[in-house]
């Protein structure tokens, strides 16, 4: 869903329900592709992006720390993360993944300028 | 002739009131031992969920990645979601079950032992190192889980001696 100022991911739907993997080599729907592809594409267009992390397949702490820690690694500051994503998960899975790509935002460490 | 009928007053209030506290104090025994064999039962379901995890995560990273490596990755994932789903069912009981500070933060090392670094890689090694990982955290989520078991248990027999006594 796309209104001019937030965009949603619902990574399900829009990218696959069974994402595996964190680089490209690991397979079609690994971290790397799905920052790359949507995720990264998405922030810089639109003032906020929303990302619902429920209904998949479950996720591996590869694919979520490269696509939402690669993010500061590849230039986006964590402040500017902080402002500009929303993750969503309700259920006690989706929740406690909310607080693992917090966790990997905050630890991730920014490229020396 | 009046004091007569006062004192069996007061005998058939007094019978009256003790069989009323013996009602009340059984109900709330039985209500008690009720609500601790509910919160053993789900204590149980964690260790469960913690062991059947724990054997496929050790069966997944004992072998490099194989033609099933995918199927065996997802399941892994799904046994710790189910983990986290029945961790989350003692939510809001920490005054019965204790604090589920360190259980919840073992349930968290093991997502990031048994589904980082090259997990899901299509040249994922065996990792006998991170295996012993595996099998040390999970056995101190089961031990967390039995300071919780003995919470439950000195909570239940504390009203089974209020009611002997």
């Amino acid at each position: 869903m796309v209104t001019n100022r937030t965009k949603t991911i619902d990574i399900a739907k829009d990218f696959s329900s069974v994402p595996a993997g964190r680089h490209l080599s690991d397979g079609d729907y690994s971290g790397e592709f799905f920052r790359e592809s949507l995720l990264r594409p998405a922030l810089k267009e639109f003032e906020k992006v929303e990302v619902i992390l429920d209904d998949t397949a479950g996720f591996g702490s590869s694919f979520l720390e490269e696509a939402f820690g690669g993010l500061v690694r590849e230039g986006l500051s964590k402040d500017f993360l902080r402002s500009h994503l929303v993750l969503t998960g309700v259920s006690p899975a989706g929740k406690r993944y909310k607080a693992r790509i917090q966790h990997y935002i905050s630890d991730a460490e920014e490229p020396d300028l | 002739m009046a004091s007569v009928w006062d004192g069996t007053l007061a005998a058939v209030i007094g019978g009256v009131s003790g069989a009323l506290a013996g009602i009340g104090a059984t109900t709330w025994t039985n209500k008690t031992n009720r609500t601790a064999t509910r919160l053993e039962k789900r204590i149980d379901d964690i260790e469960s969920a913690t062991l059947l995890l724990r054997v496929e995560a050790l069966a997944y990273w004992a072998s490099p990645a194989g033609p099933d490596d995918s199927v065996a990755a997802l399941k892994v994932i799904g046994l710790w979601e189910a983990l986290v789903s029945r961790v989350d069912m003692l939510t809001g009981l920490e005054n019965q079950v204790g604090d589920l500070f360190q259980v919840n933060n073992h349930v968290d090392a093991l997502y990031e032992l048994i589904t980082g670094s090259d997990f899901q890689a299509k040249e994922r090694q065996a990792d006998s190192d991170k295996v012993a990982r595996i099998r040390t955290e999970c056995t101190a989520l089961c031990t967390d889980l039995h300071a919780s078991r003995r919470m439950v248990n000195r909570w239940r027999h504390f009203w089974k001696r209020r009611k002997a006594n």
